[in-house]
């Protein structure tokens, strides 16, 4: 009987050390776009679209636009998927993914909007 | 009368925090019962339905000298979205809370009824409450003199936005009750056992509702666009989980607790827990530290460090309290064998915490990382491959939990056709092209948890809610593999009226329409000959505002497409400047002036433009209205609406104006359009899943009160 209890005790240890694993593997620092730029690891970049740089284009299944932030970056982001909702609205824009081959490309993008639940006052 | 409205309403709040108070009080003073303090209890609940019922009040008669009715209401908004702006905003929802919470807290207590400890501190939690409402008042007036609202969100107006945050409130709301019991019988009685069965029941009516919550927000994340789907692991999401997984966990191990009181501290913890993640959630994603982090995008406030305390001291006192009296539980063995259910539910329960320890974890990080000042997230592929083989191991238990009696009365024979059932799942994952190990082992063990919840029913050995629950839960979890691994996505090119064959379905786009009042746009679209279209909800100037997919369902699963709106060159802007003329490929356009006009509270600014094409001359006046210091520009026809003129901006003199030229109206109903195609393999068994869980809560229910 008391053989169970270990061989559970033993699942318990082994789930943490896999979740333990799996949350350094997964855990993505915010950086800014420099920073973005020479990290090898999957990263969180905050910023906004850059109007001086050529509009966000659809390339087949990427959609592509230029994303600026304050400390005075540039890249190419290259979202897996279609232009997301109120993009357009957007304040700013985080994208979460890696940079490879001299663009960011993003499994996921954040866009953060004035106006989702909160009225951003005295704007307009 | 209405600019006593902000004082009587703050004083209403007062009232309910002074009566609360007072239970409070007349609780420790007097010995004696608790039906005593029925009086300050119902006066509570009427100062705070008082205080509902002016808000509401206000919001219906459009007053929007009042912050809160101007921030989530405008006049021309439909009625039910003007209820449901009641709790578009942090302040009205915590107003909605504390009702719900008063509301609950005069309901007769029938029979075996809490005790006087309990009712204290149920009273204590409305305290904090009614101070948290207060501290900032949906009463407060604006900073300046409105005559329209800011109107709510296009996003949030859809009939779910009516349901969907008072159901999850009421789950919030309730989860208070089981951890008044427990804390009060911790207080008087450690060893009793009486404080279960009234626990059980707030806790099942809360689990039910929080349960529906969470499920009415999923189905309505799916069959919108910008919320990443039916679950996104979003920290807005993920705070609403972990509440539901503890009140869970309660309900079993109250259950436990009932049958070997060794059980009690797990049904104490978990009560305690459950309420404090409410508190925790409430307070993650209203301070605004997940701002980055969240598509929920809830904006800062000044109450995020009240929540914080009043969370910190709650579970503090909780645990202080039941670490003194934990030398007076029953202690023992927490089951009579490995072989019995016991054993079995409490591995399941270990699971459920596990997967919920993860979640918190998860959603923690960027708050814990900011402390460190070193902000980091973890991706949301950490929440699939933690939860995935705890999913598994929870549907294992579940099932040799069902197959076995309480005690040491060995187990149900096995039934055959349960390993049918297993083959059946693992088939239907494979055909779908699964051939990860962890999504191929859970849909080979959904439908046995499933079949053995029947075969327990027709032995009599588990209750009906609770089995309809179970099947529920591990549907849901098969729709869960086969749709999010077995489903597909491509991002596809549409030339309208083309027909083109994606992922195994014939698709033509067949342009867009629009409605006559400008506010809507369908994008059409032809499924396998069926047509079905994309709602896209349109602001007063024509820009998108809110998108909606278009779904077929089939019984096989759905096709889901997602459009992406044309724009760019479609659309080009020039700058005119006055008394000189603009030049496009088709037309030249000379900027003659401004004409600047006021009615009422509306301001219309004009731009006057001679278009030629080369043979003939028109006006085109395109327009700028600025109401409440909004600006809205409709375009305008030129040349019987062969283009159409927006006006985007005029300078400060007036000397520049920026005009939008759009293609005609036709036209742009046929541009090509980039679409996101996806199939999701039989999704509707989760939301048939989820209908049966939030079931099977409520027939327990009703199996507990006779009702």
């Amino acid at each position: 009987m008391r053989n169970k209890t270990y061989l559970l005790i033993g699942l318990v240890v082994l789930f943490i050390a896999y979740a333990g694993w799996t949350f350094a593997d997964t855990l993505t620092p915010y950086v800014d776009i420099q920073a973005a730029k020479v990290s090898e690891k999957t990263v969180q970049v905050k910023g906004l679209l850059d109007k001086a740089a050529p509009p966000p284009v659809q390339e087949g299944d990427y959609f592509v636009f230029p994303l600026t932030d304050e400390q005075g970056g540039k890249m190419t982001v290259r979202y897996k998927g279609v232009k997301p909702d109120q993009f357009d609205e957007a304040y700013h824009i985080v994208a979460v993914g890696n940079f490879r081959d001299g663009a960011f490309f993003a499994d996921r993008l954040l866009i953060k909007c004035p106006s989702k639940y909160e009225t951003q006052k005295g704007k307009k | 009368m209405y600019a006593m409205a902000d004082t009587a309403g703050n004083m209403l709040l007062g009232a309910a925090l002074l009566a609360s108070l007072a239970t409070v009080l007349l609780c420790g003073l007097r010995k004696r019962d608790a039906a005593d303090t029925r009086l300050p209890r119902r006066l509570a609940f009427a100062a705070t339905l008082g205080a509902s019922a002016l808000l509401l009040w206000l919001i219906l008669a459009d007053r929007f000298e009042f912050d809160y009715v101007w921030s989530y209401s405008a006049k021309d908004l439909p009625v039910v979205y003007k209820v449901a702006a009641f709790w578009a905003g942090q302040q009205g929802s915590f107003l909605l809370w504390l009702l719900i919470h008063n509301a609950a807290g005069c309901l007769p207590a029938r029979g075996e009824g809490p005790g006087r400890a309990a009712v204290a501190v149920y009273a204590m939690i409305g305290v904090l409450l009614a101070i948290m409402t207060l501290a900032r008042s949906p009463f407060l007036p604006a900073e300046a003199i409105y005559t329209d609202g800011a109107g709510l969100n296009p996003l949030l107006q859809d009939p779910w936005m009516a349901i969907h945050p008072p159901l999850i409130f009421l789950g919030y709301a309730l989860l208070a009750a089981p951890l008044s019991c427990s804390a009060g019988a911790l207080w008087t009685e450690a060893a009793a056992k009486d404080w279960l069965s009234p626990a059980r029941k707030w806790g099942l009516i809360a689990f039910a509702f929080l349960g529906a919550g969470i499920f009415v927000g999923g189905y309505w994340a799916y069959k919108v666009l910008g919320w990443g789907g039916y679950w996104g692991w979003d920290p807005v999401e993920n705070s609403s989980l972990v509440p539901w997984l503890i009140a869970a966990v309660f309900l079993h191990t109250v259950r436990l607790a009932q049958i070997r009181g060794e059980n009690l501290i797990f049904a104490h913890l978990a009560a305690l827990f459950a309420f404090s993640f409410v508190l925790y959630g409430t307070f993650l994603t209203r301070s605004g530290l997940l701002g980055d982090f969240s598509v929920h995008s809830f904006s800062g406030t000044s109450i995020g460090l009240l929540l914080a305390v009043i969370n910190g001291l709650l579970l503090l006192a909780g645990l202080l309290l039941l670490f003194r009296r934990a030398g007076r539980l029953p202690e023992g063995e927490f089951y009579p064998a490995h072989d019995s259910r016991e054993f079995w539910t409490l591995a399941g329960m270990v699971a459920l915490v596990f997967i919920a320890a993860v979640v918190f974890i998860g959603m923690s990080m960027p708050l814990l990382t900011q402390l460190a000042d070193a902000p980091s997230a973890v991706d949301t592929g950490f929440y699939g491959r933690t939860t995935m083989p705890l999913a598994v191991f929870l549907l294992l238990a579940l099932t040799l939990a069902t197959l076995r009696r309480w005690g040491k009365n060995g187990s149900l024979r096995l039934p055959a056709w349960l390993a049918g059932t297993a083959l059946l799942g693992l088939a239907a994952a494979l055909a779908l092209g699964i051939h990860d190990v962890l999504p191929l082992m859970a849909s080979a063990l959904a439908l046995p948890a499933a079949a053995a919840q029947l075969a327990a029913w027709r032995e009599k050995t588990i209750g009906r809610g609770a089995a309809v629950a179970h099947i529920g839960v591990a549907l849901s979890l098969l729709a869960m593999m086969l749709s999010g691994y077995g489903g597909e996505t491509r991002s596809v090119p549409f030339t309208p009226d083309e027909p083109q064959a994606v992922l195994g379905h014939e698709i033509t786009y067949k342009g867009t329409e629009t409605n006559e009042e400008q506010t809507q746009k369908y994008y059409r679209f032809a499924i396998d000959g069926e047509e079905t279209r994309a709602l896209t909800k349109l602001r007063e100037n024509g820009e998108d505002a809110a998108r909606e997919p278009a779904i077929r369902k089939t019984i096989a699963g759905d096709v889901y497409i997602a459009p992406s709106p044309p724009k760019g060159d479609a659309r080009p802007e020039l700058l005119l400047k006055r008394g000189k003329t603009g030049m496009d490929e088709n037309y030249a356009y000379l900027f003659e002036g401004v004409e600047k006009e006021t009615a009422g509270d509306a301001e219309r600014i004009t731009a006057v433009l001679s278009v030629t094409d080369g043979t003939d001359m028109e006006e085109a006046r395109p327009y700028i209205i600025i109401r409440d210091g909004k600006p809205s520009a409709r375009p305008v026809p030129v040349f019987g609406g062969k283009k159409r003129l927006r006006l985007t901006g005029v300078s400060t003199d007036a000397r520049r104006v920026r005009v939008e030229v759009l293609p005609s109206a036709q036209e742009e109903a046929q541009l090509p359009v980039t679409a996101s195609v996806s199939t999701k393999p039989l999704i509707w068994l989760l939301w048939f899943g989820a209908v049966l869980t939030t079931a099977g809560a409520g027939i327990a229910v009703k199996e507990r009160t006779g009702l």
